[in-house]
Order: structure tokens, then sequence, then C-alpha cells
């Protein structure tokens, strides 16, 4: 039935019923959204690390390393491995986050700036959830096309897979999630090495695999730097990229901020994110052992469906499904909602409907909640693939961390120069993305000079923000989570310690 | 509180000198991210 063994099944329904039975208990204790945004700013290393793990691993960047991996080696890993030497900026980045001593992104773009660019980084957090939710959805359906030897489809794994997660976010289980992430997050892990031992003891051992994976291609392909299309340079404009992209991801200030001192948020964040660089080594080995096992799949994506299907004994495989939809049940949950409440918080409130009451907000926060289902199967059904979805994701957030940096580094930063700078970024990306042939370490180059240059030159011709509005924000910087009595009364509207 | 000192002693400019807890943090993360790419590279040779 379904492709998967009854047992399978059986599987799959018990561990739904202890999910939502836990998920329930779980969000009886979480009172009011602050305590779920930043969890009252209680959280320590350790709570900390499991939020950065849990929220940024998802099981589409599974099957995109396993994808990459299965098409040109080992050096596939970079596609996700490209944080890994982003990782110790999080060290110095973490603690500059928490000094902010905002809740979100937003807040900081308006305290910073105006209302204006805290209502464009809202439109830019909500297309790059959308990217997020559609690359979750597509990346897990085709994992689950490959587990059930396609009995589910590709169409009907991406139904079942939203209805999921709409009907779990629309029934307020945005609550439920923390705890969910927490068990997700262990299975995560277990299952990125569950499938090495079977895999090297069906092809024969390691010696057996370097055999028959160099058999198939002219080059090392178990080498961190492939000649094929992952090279130092690729490496390194990631790098560069990523420290511009990842301080405006949405869920990033949240997580870096929930915990009560800057050492926690520093070791938590940094750490949090090495458990799942870890947890990448497992993914890229599993593309390239697949490439020895099951060297003719149409789709690479489904090379780690096919494998788990090929590998797991009976009720693991249950459990891998059971784990996956769960995980998407709550993330996708947790992002949809964050994207309704940025849109309600930031656009739909401020230009659309002011001071309408708390059932109005509700409202239209559900219908934008649907809105975002919408473009995010939109995402699903025409992106070409989980890699390609995994490059976009590379780009957008980009396209605002230059303008970010540019604030916290340099006063003369202010919403003309963010306006010019993310225009230039934007254009230039479209250009060298549609119109012509651009390897995406070049584009990166263009779009973040381009950025930087224009911000730049419209910064030194327009007029600085008055001083009133910047010293408090750049005397927040300077002082340290738990020295806030030197901040005197700098601390106004919005700012949450 | 120890007041910071800036990179580049101009009013525009807030890029400061990091603190002892910063370098060293990061140079440790660094010493990390050898591990796991070294770790990483040995796996890859196992057999080969």
């Amino acid at each position: 039935m379904l492709g998967i063994h009854p047992l399978d099944i059986l599987v799959l329904f018990l561990y739904f019923i202890i999910i939502s039975v836990t998920g329930w208990w779980s969000s009886r204790k979480i009172k009011d959204t602050g305590d779920f945004f930043i969890g009252g700013r209680r959280f320590g290393k350790f709570l900390t690390a499991m939020l950065s793990f849990g929220t940024g691993t998802h099981a589409d960047q599974a099957v995109g390393v396993v994808s990459k991996s299965y098409s040109v080696g080992l050096s596939g890993i970079w596609y996700e491995w490209m944080w890994l030497l982003v990782n110790p900026f999080y060290w110095i980045f973490a603690a500059i986050l928490r000094r902010l001593r905002v809740v979100t992104t937003a807040d900081y773009f308006r305290q910073r700036f105006n209302q204006n660019i805290a209502a464009l980084y809202a439109f830019l957090a909500m297309v790059i959830l959308m990217l997020n939710i559609g690359t979750m959805v597509l990346g897990s359906s085709r994992i689950i096309e490959g587990l059930t030897d396609g009995a589910i489809t590709f169409f009907w794994g991406v139904i079942i897979i939203t209805l999921l997660f709409v009907f779990y976010g629309l029934a307020g289980g945005i609550v439920a999630a923390a705890l969910n992430d927490v068990i997700q997050g262990v299975l995560t892990i277990v299952f990125s090495f569950l499938l090495i031992p079977f895999s090297l003891a069906k092809v024969g051992g390691f010696h057996a695999l370097h055999q028959k994976v160099q058999a198939t291609a002219d080059y090392n392909m178990f080498t961190l730097i492939a000649p094929k299309g992952i090279t130092a340079f690729f490496v390194f404009m990631i790098v560069v990229n990523g420290i511009f992209n990842w301080v405006v991801q949405p869920h990033v200030i949240p997580s870096s901020t929930s915990c009560k001192t800057e050492m926690d948020s520093r070791v938590g964040v940094t750490y949090g994110n090495f458990i799942k660089r870890f947890c990448t080594i497992a993914w890229a080995f599993t593309g390239v052992t697949a490439i020895a096992l099951l060297p003719n799949l149409d789709n690479p994506d489904q090379a780690f469906g096919a494998m788990a299907r090929l590998l797991l004994p009976v009720g693991l495989v249950g459990l891998l499904i059971a784990s996956l939809l769960a995980t998407i049940q709550s993330t996708g949950a947790v992002l949809m909602l964050s994207g309704s409440s940025i849109f309600v918080r930031n656009i739909y409130s401020v230009y659309f409907e002011k001071g309408k009451n708390e059932a109005h907000y509700l409202l239209a926060g559900r219908i934008a909640s649907l809105g975002i289902v919408v473009g995010s199967l939109a995402f699903a059904v025409l992106l070409p693939g989980v890699v390609k979805a995994l490059e976009i994701f590379m780009v957008l957030p980009a396209l605002l961390g230059v303008p970010f940096w540019m604030s916290i580094v340099w006063r003369r930063a202010n919403p003309a120069s963010t306006w010019a700078s993310f225009i230039a970024s934007t254009l230039v990306w479209m250009y060298t993305e549609f119109m012509t042939e651009m390897p995406l370490p070049w584009q990166m180059v263009s779009y973040l000079s381009a950025g930087l240059i224009v911000g730049f030159i419209v910064g030194s011709i327009t007029k600085p923000l008055p001083k009133e509005q910047l010293d408090p924000i750049y005397k927040r910087l300077q002082t340290p989570v738990l020295e806030e009595e030197h901040l005197e009364s700098d601390l106004v509207e919005g700012h949450s310690l | 509180m120890k007041e910071p000192k800036k990179v580049f002693n101009h009013p525009d400019w807030e890029i400061y000198w990091p603190s002892r807890i910063t370098l060293w943090g990061f140079l440790l993360a660094w010493f990390f991210v050898g591990l796991i790419i070294a770790f990483t590279m040995i796996l890859a040779r196992i057999g080969a």
C-alpha cells in the first residue's frame, strides 16, 4: 500500500499521535507571541544551539546536498557548506545582533531608517519565506516520491504536505512547533548518519565505493574542490555573499537574540550551526554512495529518498517519512505564520487598514497565510529543482544584507542610500541571471559591488539622518548586554533588553 | 564600562577593534572549521 510496507504505515501513524500529543502539551506553556518569538530572552547556550540548528535545518537541504553530490561528487557538499566558512563570523555577528536589542529585523530597519524601509524588508522577507516553504515542499515531495517508489507522485506529495502544514498552522499550532522542532532536530541528526553504514555495507566497503564511483567520472569525485562547477573561487564568493545573506534571513534575529547573554548567543548560534555542518558531511557521502548504488536516476533530487528506500529496514522507512512530514508540519506552519505576521504588522496595518481591532488583523493574517501558501506552491511548481532554489536563496537576502551592514558601520547610510543600494543590486542580479549566462560567483561579485558602490555614492551626497535618531542605536551596539545601566534613557519603544 | 576603540578615527564610521573574547572565539571557531574539513578529507581518502 502506498509503495511502503504496512509496518511502516503503522510507525507513521504512531509517530503522528506522539508528535501531536507533545505539541499540544508544549503549547500550553507558551503564553504570548513574545514568548514564542524570543522565548522571553531566557534561553541558555544549549537551547539557543538547538533552536539555531532546528530552525535552520530542513529536509530539503539534505535533498539538495545529496542531489548535488550525486551529480558532481563530494564537492556538492559546498551547496550547504558555503555556510561552514561563514560560521566563525557568527561568533561576531551573534553579539552584534543581540546588542541591537530588537525583536525582529523589520524593527531594526524601522528604528535605524524609517517605516518604508521596514516595509521593504517585510516584502523581501515574505518572498524569502515563500521561497523557503516552496523549496521545503519541493524537496520533501521528491523524498516521498523516492521513498514510495512513485506510488505517491510529486504532485500528490505537494498536496499532502501543503494540507498538513496549513491545517496545523491555521489551527493555532505555531506555539507547539518549538518542542516539535527539537525532536525533529535529534531525528535529523540520526537519519543523516543512519544511511552511511547501510550504504557502505551494500556497496562493499570504502575501497569498492571509490572504484565504482571513479569509474563514472573523468575527475576525482572525492575531492572537495572539483574542476566542474564548484571551484575555489565559487567557494570564496559564496562565503563573501553568505556574510551579507545570513544577517537578514527572517529567522536569524529571533534565534540569535532569544538568549539571556551575549556569550549564550555566540556559543549557541556558532556551535548549533556547527552541528548542521557535521550532518552535511553525511548528506554528501550519501549522494556520492548513490552514484555507486543507483547510477541511473532520472532526477538527482530523488537520490535521498531512493537511497532510504533501498537501504533502510522496514519500520525505519515509516519513521523517516513521519519525521519528514512532522518537520514540514511544524516548520511550514511557523514560516507561513511568520510571513503573515510580518505582512500584517509591517504592511497591512501601516498602509492599508490602520487602527482596526485584533479580530480584524487576525482574519487578515489568516487570509495572508493562504496568499503565502499560494506563492510558495508557485515556487515549488515553477522552480526547476532544489539546487536552483538554493541558488536563488543565496541571492535574495543578500540584496538587503548590503544596506544592513552599511547601516551598522556607517552613519551616513540613510533611507535614500538603502533604496539605491537595493535597487542597484536587484537590477544587476536580474540582468545577470535572466539576460546573460554569467556563472553564479560572478553574479555575486556584480550585484554585491553594485549595491556597495551605489549605496556609498548616494549616502555620501544625500543628507544623513539626525544624530538623535542614530546615537541610541550606535550606543546600544557599544553597550554589552547586562550592562544596560549605561544606556540610561536611550531605550525607546520597540526595544527589548 | 571600557570605551571601545575605533578603527578609523572618523565621525561617520562606526568600526571598532574587536574585544579579546571576540578575537579568541573567532579563531577557535576557525579551528573547528579546519577540524571538520580535515575530518571530511580523511574520510574521503579511506579506501582510495
